[in-house]
């Protein structure tokens, strides 16, 4: 019964996609929309089948991915130890956590020119600036996972006598898991979705950058072609953390 | 019969965060109690009444602010391996194994993981366990939860069951089964146990001796033998004696109530 449900729930999300492909398909052909503003999905396709087969996109896909496996590693430790010392200290968090959630809601990425003066018109900006955005997040969701520990576990360690070792690794850590691999997806999300914007900014390499000059030589194709796969790798990554999420979220009940 | 755990003049006031120094609400005043090697004794009271303070004093897990705990001829200053809790429903861990969850304080004493899995695996057996070793909490039902905390607090060998409310949280009839079962388990585990609990039922389906606290400030107010032949019955639970105890133990409540609200 279940499962008929999330079949057609499958179904019905397949076919609005189509849906949108068809009649965007339709619109370019017939003229409405321009295929200088917007190429026809099927020509997206095609294009990203081609781009497969040359270098162009490798390379920038191989800079874009070094990018981010660095933000990530960087913003999950970071953010970790943040959001621990957040939720250590009372009055860290009472002073932080209301800015840190107003940074979080804030389109922080226009401030990426002042980023730019400090570092530079490469890599080095790209990296900081999704490190800054990935990392709150994070922070956030481990400061939420520890506090909300239910009190009788920590109760049960102490009267087993853990150390504090055991009581951190053992039990906390443990238990705040759920709301720890909320914070890691929401990390690497926004860690991907930052060094792409970051290299569409700043024109320094990688998809974001290819994006941008194929936006500059009207390469309309090439543009969405390498959206897609973008969006797809989002999409990807999206889903295998909500899996692992959803599957962790059962076990704690 | 020597004694097991002896409280000796305990107090404790807990400070108001916000209040001056210097004030705060007292919660226990003055409790002294002994408990026989062996013995199984309840503490029951109303709800608030400092009872699971008191069990966690003894636990080691609150510092008295007057009076002491000796338990086995020592001065109790934190947890001592002589003892043993199991608290309110949930306890259990819901990332572990009903194994994992029994073999958890023998894990944290460094028992190699052979011998610690005998261990649980025996005491799994004797919570009546045995076939969920590998289930995790979600997938049993609140009594099977309340067994694997009973086995975790078992594993360890301790001399003494501290058990707060461990049954609170269950269907009535779940509640009375688990009694039963806690008992067949004591006789053959043979463990001095204090249990805390607000149910008069309870109390005397369990215990040898039940001591009666009073509302805030709590004192220990009554201590009311139960002289019915183990192992308990329906027949001795519901006997002439049984009532009495019961009688006893309400009248003793409705007069704290009508103290409390300053009735004759």
């Amino acid at each position: 019964m279940r499962l008929k449900r999330a079949h057609t729930v499958r179904a019905a999300q397949l076919g609005i996609v189509l849906t949108v492909a068809v009649a965007l398909e339709l619109l370019v052909d017939h003229g409405v929309i321009n295929d200088l503003i917007l190429s026809r999905p099927s020509q997206m396709i095609v294009r990203l089948w081609q781009d497969f087969g040359g270098e162009e996109l490798w390379v920038s896909f191989a800079v874009t991915a070094r990018d981010v496996v660095i933000a990530v590693t960087l913003s999950l430790s970071i953010g970790t130890a943040m959001g621990y010392a957040l939720h250590r200290f009372f009055m860290l968090r009472r002073a932080l956590e209301p800015l840190l959630v107003a940074f979080y809601s804030a389109p922080a990425v226009l401030l990426y020119p002042i980023f730019m003066i400090f570092f530079g018109q490469g890599n080095e900006t790209v990296v900081v600036m999704a490190v800054v955005l990935a990392t709150v997040p994070v922070a956030i969701n481990v400061a939420v996972g520890f506090n909300s520990i239910a009190p009788i576990w920590r109760k049960v360690g102490r009267s087993l006598h853990t150390t504090r070792a055991q009581m951190f690794f053992s039990i906390m850590v443990p238990a705040a898991m759920p709301t720890i691999v909320t914070g890691f997806r929401l990390g690497l999300t926004f860690a991907l979705v930052g060094v792409v914007a970051l290299e569409f900014l700043t024109y320094s390499g990688g998809l974001g950058k290819l994006v941008s000059w194929r936006y500059f030589v009207f390469d309309t194709d090439g543009v969405y072609a390498a959206i897609l796969l973008v969006a797809a790798i989002a999409i990807v990554i999206n889903a295998l953390l909500s899996a692992l999420e959803r599957r962790v979220r059962r076990r704690w009940g | 019969m020597s004694d097991a755990i002896e409280v000796r003049a305990v107090s404790k006031t807990f400070l108001e965060s916000d209040a001056a120094a210097g004030s705060g609400i007292l919660a226990i005043r003055h409790a002294d109690l002994r408990v026989g090697r062996g013995e199984f004794v309840s503490l029951l009271g109303p709800s608030g009444c400092g009872k699971s303070t008191l069990l966690d004093i003894i636990g080691g897990l609150e510092a008295p602010s007057a009076g002491q705990v000796i338990v086995e001829g020592e001065t109790i200053r934190g947890p001592s391996r002589k003892m043993a809790m199991v608290f309110q429903p949930m306890s259990v861990f819901p990332w572990r194994t009903t194994l994992e969850n029994v073999a958890f304080g023998l894990e944290l004493r460094g028992v190699g993981r052979t011998e610690r899995e005998r261990t649980a695996r025996e005491m799994i057996e004797l919570v009546g366990l045995t076939g969920f070793e590998q289930k995790y909490p979600s997938q049993l039902s609140g009594g099977m939860n309340q067994r694997v905390a009973i086995a975790r607090a078992l594993a360890l060998d301790p001399d003494i069951l501290l058990m707060d409310e461990p049954f609170g949280a269950l269907d009535e009839q779940t509640r009375r089964l688990m009694g039963l079962e806690l008992l067949r388990i004591w006789d053959r585990a043979r463990k001095t146990i204090v249990f805390v609990t607000h149910s008069i039922e309870e109390a005397i389906q369990l215990s040898d001796r039940i001591l009666l606290m009073s509302a805030r400030p709590s004192v220990i107010r009554e201590e009311i033998p139960v002289p019915l032949p183990r192992p308990r019955s329906i027949e001795s639970l519901t006997s002439d004696t049984a009532k009495d105890i019961e009688r006893r133990i309400w009248r003793a409540l409705m007069e704290e109530v009508g103290g409390a609200t300053g009735a004759p």
